[in-house]
């Protein structure tokens, strides 16, 4: 059965192609993540996993996932 | 803090403490983040609030930022690494399947270039770290674990590259990407390890933080960052110098330890240079400040020269040890296997001399150390002994003897019960008695502090009810000598007294007033005024503990006092294994000796003054009553009531050697299973592809299980300390 869909395949020479297409494009998008993961790496979001959890728990928490975030905009962060 | 309560109660204190604007818990470093006005609430009025509500907060080390970056940087690595490994791998299924219809199809061509394309990041970015190493190991002209796997790395891009780009494969891009992303599962493990012990946090706590500085307007306490060139400060016996300086009043000694890494005592008065990071005894000095302290000057004496163990004392990490030979070995099989298939004309040159060069990659050898010494490091963290770093857990089950100090290590520094009385079999009068007490004073020795503590409570004395003293003098190993009101007042061992009592024959004096306790004589114008029997209770559990070690180790006792409470110890020492009245530096000297007969020694004492001993040990040990002060000389730091668990995490240790022996067996077999394919040139991509991701899954499983299954089985899970 595999070799007669790739019988099938090669003659609808488009359809191939498209294959091509959607591989690099699911490449590219999962890369996006990968870049998206790198930058909340960098923001600090991953420095600490335990407390973010127990704050979304309590009344009136601002939702935070690291101390830079609440940091007043003046100040400058070393 | 340790609980979600008190994560809700302290990121609510903004709206109870005006100036504090913003409070974050971070709940697992125990940390709590501050935005505060200074203006309107000084750092050290928040401490005190903080303490009152039951969160006394103790300094932390800036260094956290660092670990923060590192830990980040090895993460992002990681994700790279992951990444392009799955996708390869996923990528590569097809060719696993050896469809033929897929050998045939464009899909081939494309998916190799796309797993180049992967793989490339991660040659650069998530492998650096070892090209770093193993390039300054080979300048260095040695060979460490690092460098085969850079062998492996480039030998497996170098041949997939070929592969791909002339259309016979899809290369072994997976077994590449796999293979750094499983060290730095090892790396990431190592550092998640260190980074969870409070080591860097304690030993920084140590230094002072303010100290008092002699103003015009009188004296203020001031942070010692703000010490300025020319400022005059005032310190007290115990303390240590925050700066380098001269002293310019008082007199006394300086106990250089933490700089040098010996107890290293050094007479001082108006005039001497004393350096920052020295500890005073003696009564209240003033000195000049002639330098501004950096507080990075004196976190650094932990890292210090003085402080590293001499090279041959370092029993070195056995992975290193192994990957002198095991570079040389895979290079001279691979070079075998071609001459081989060259002689026989296979064909298979090429295939099975790079072969043999990836799939001899000590992968599984790389993560056998840092998940098993590192488990061992958090499971004997767990039951209260932090160590330095992961291959103390080597050292420690090396140990076949340990040396003990005696006063605040066997016995409690505090509870102490003395008893004093006169000479003669008279009681000792209250005037000789507030000269005892105003002596002691500005001593630091536990025995004095003992004194002190009851006369005090005896009489409700305050420290102004106490006489001014002068010319304080502090003999180690034997007493104390001060004048009070023009007499010379001395308290100490009988012998030191007896010397400055007129018309005694020193050899005749009877050292103990009583068999039990230590018996400290005083002096008083050349008149024996009586003296004091001080009885330090041993700390729980000790007892047993040393029994029970005395049945595996040869046990040792080196003492500072005298030798009266020598009865009591005989029945868990040898009698010839107790020396009392050791200085400093006969305790160094003793341990030396026994290393120099074969012996590994493991040195347990409790601080400053066996400084010089814990680093010439084997293992020192640092008994600690508060985790946030203790001995830099240290390998190993113990919570006070930790110490009757020492036999089981010695066992533990020696558990976690033998689980390094097993797994280097078990990755010799995986690398044997491999090789008997490599060499014969049958390693095709998949048969690569699963070998290292099976070996490195069972070394980390059976490292961590393992761990876990002597932990219990010593007794060690059941926690002694809370940390």
């Amino acid at each position: 059965m595999g070799a007669s869909l790739w019988q099938i395949l090669d003659h609808k020479f488009e359809a191939v192609q498209v294959i091509f297409l959607l591989i690099l494009i699911g490449v590219l998008v999962a890369g996006g993540f990968l870049g998206a993961f790198l930058w909340a790496l960098n923001a600090g979001q991953f420095d600490d996993t335990t407390t973010p959890p127990i704050r979304l728990s309590q009344e009136d928490s601002a939702i935070v996932s690291s101390p830079e975030e609440r940091l007043p905009k003046e100040i400058e962060r070393k | 803090m340790h609980c979600a309560a008190c994560v809700g109660f302290l990121e609510h204190l903004a709206e109870r403490i005006d100036g504090l604007h913003e409070t974050t818990v971070d709940l697992p470093r125990k940390q709590l983040h501050v935005v505060l006005d200074l203006s309107a609430l000084k750092l050290s009025e928040l401490a005190t609030k903080l303490a009152d509500l039951g969160y006394a907060p103790a300094v932390v080390s800036k260094e956290g930022t660092a670990q923060r970056q590192n830990m980040r940087s090895i993460v992002g690595r990681l994700a790279v690494a992951g990444f392009s490994f799955g996708n390869i791998m996923l990528l590569a299924l097809a060719d696993y399947a050896q469809s033929e219809s897929f050998a045939s199809s464009e899909f081939k061509a494309m998916f190799g270039w796309i797993g180049m394309a992967l793989a490339i990041p991660v040659m650069i970015y998530s492998g650096s770290g070892y090209w770093h190493s193993a390039w300054s190991a080979i300048k260095d002209k040695r060979l460490n674990i690092d460098v085969p796997v850079v062998i492996g790395m480039i030998t497996l891009f170098v041949r997939s590259a070929t592969e791909v780009i002339s259309g016979a494969g899809l290369g072994y891009f997976d077994s590449l990407a796999g293979l750094v992303f499983f060290l730095l599962i090892g790396k990431w493990y190592q550092n998640h390890t260190y980074n969870s012990l409070s080591h860097e946090r304690a030993y920084e706590s140590w230094f002072p933080i303010s100290v008092v500085r002699l103003s015009k307007q009188g004296p203020e306490t001031v942070r010692i960052r703000e010490l300025r060139k020319g400022d005059r400060i005032r310190i007290h016996n115990g303390e240590i110098a925050p700066a380098d300086g001269r002293i310019e009043a008082g007199a006394g000694v300086m106990d250089r330890s933490f700089i040098t890494g010996e107890s290293d005592l050094v007479p001082a008065g108006a005039g001497t240079e004393i350096e920052a990071g020295s500890c005073w005894k003696g009564a209240v000095m003033e000195m000049k400040v002639e330098a501004p302290v950096e507080s990075s000057k004196l976190t650094q004496l932990w890292n210090a020269e003085a402080f590293q163990k001499p090279a041959s004392k370092e029993l070195t990490d056995p992975i290193n040890q192994l990957s002198g030979i095991f570079t040389p070995t895979i290079l001279s099989i691979a070079v075998l296997a071609a001459v081989v298939h060259l002689w026989l004309g296979s064909g298979l040159v090429w295939d099975a001399f790079t072969a043999t060069l990836i799939v001899a990659c000590p992968c599984a050898l790389a993560l056998s150390v840092p998940f098993t010494y590192g488990s061992a490091m958090r499971g004997l963290g767990r039951a209260g002994a932090f160590l330095k770093n992961a291959m103390v857990v080597d050292k420690l089950a090396q140990i076949d003897a340990i040396v003990f100090d005696k006063t605040g290590t066997l016995t409690h520094s505090g509870h102490q019960r003395v008893e004093h009385f006169g000479p003669a079999s008279q009681p000792m009068t209250k005037s000789a008695q507030r000269m005892a007490a105003s002596l002691a004073h500005s001593s630091s020795h536990p025995l004095s502090r003992g004194i002190l503590s009851h006369l005090m409570a005896l009489h409700n004395w305050q420290d102004q009810d106490l006489l001014p003293i002068e010319g304080f003098q502090e003999f180690a190993g034997k007493g104390i000598e001060a004048r009070i009101g023009g007499q010379t007042v001395r308290l100490g061992h009988a012998k030191f007294v007896a010397s400055s009592v007129d018309g005694t024959n020193v050899n005749e004096v009877n050292e103990d007033l009583n068999t039990a306790g230590t018996s400290v004589h005083l002096a008083i114008a050349g008149c024996w005024a009586g003296g004091f029997s001080v009885q330090k209770p041993m700390r729980d559990g000790v007892a047993d503990e040393l029994r029970r070690l005395g049945e595996r180790y040869e046990l040792f006792l080196l003492s500072g006092d005298g030798n009266g409470e020598a009865a009591r110890y005989a029945s868990m020492f040898d009698r010839r294994a107790m020396w009392f009245s050791q200085s400093p530096a006969d305790k160094m000297a003793h341990i030396a000796a026994m290393q120099a007969r074969g012996m590994r020694v493991a040195m347990v004492g409790d601080g400053l003054n066996d400084a010089g001993a814990l680093k010439q040990a084997d293992v020192g040990v640092a008994l600690v009553e508060d985790l946030y002060a203790f001995s830099p000389a240290s390998d190993l730091i113990l919570h006070a009531s930790s110490l009757p668990a020492l036999s089981p995490m010695l066992a533990y240790a020696l558990q976690a050697r033998k689980t390094i022996r097993m797994l280097f067996v078990v990755s010799l077999l995986y690398n044997i299973i491999g090789l008997f394919f490599a060499v014969q040139g049958l390693l095709t991509p998949v048969v690569a592809a699963i070998l290292m991701p099976i070996s490195s899954i069972t070394v980390v499983l059976v490292a961590l299980l393992r761990n876990e299954w002597t932990s219990w089985r010593v007794g060690l899970s059941k926690p002694f300390a809370k940390i």
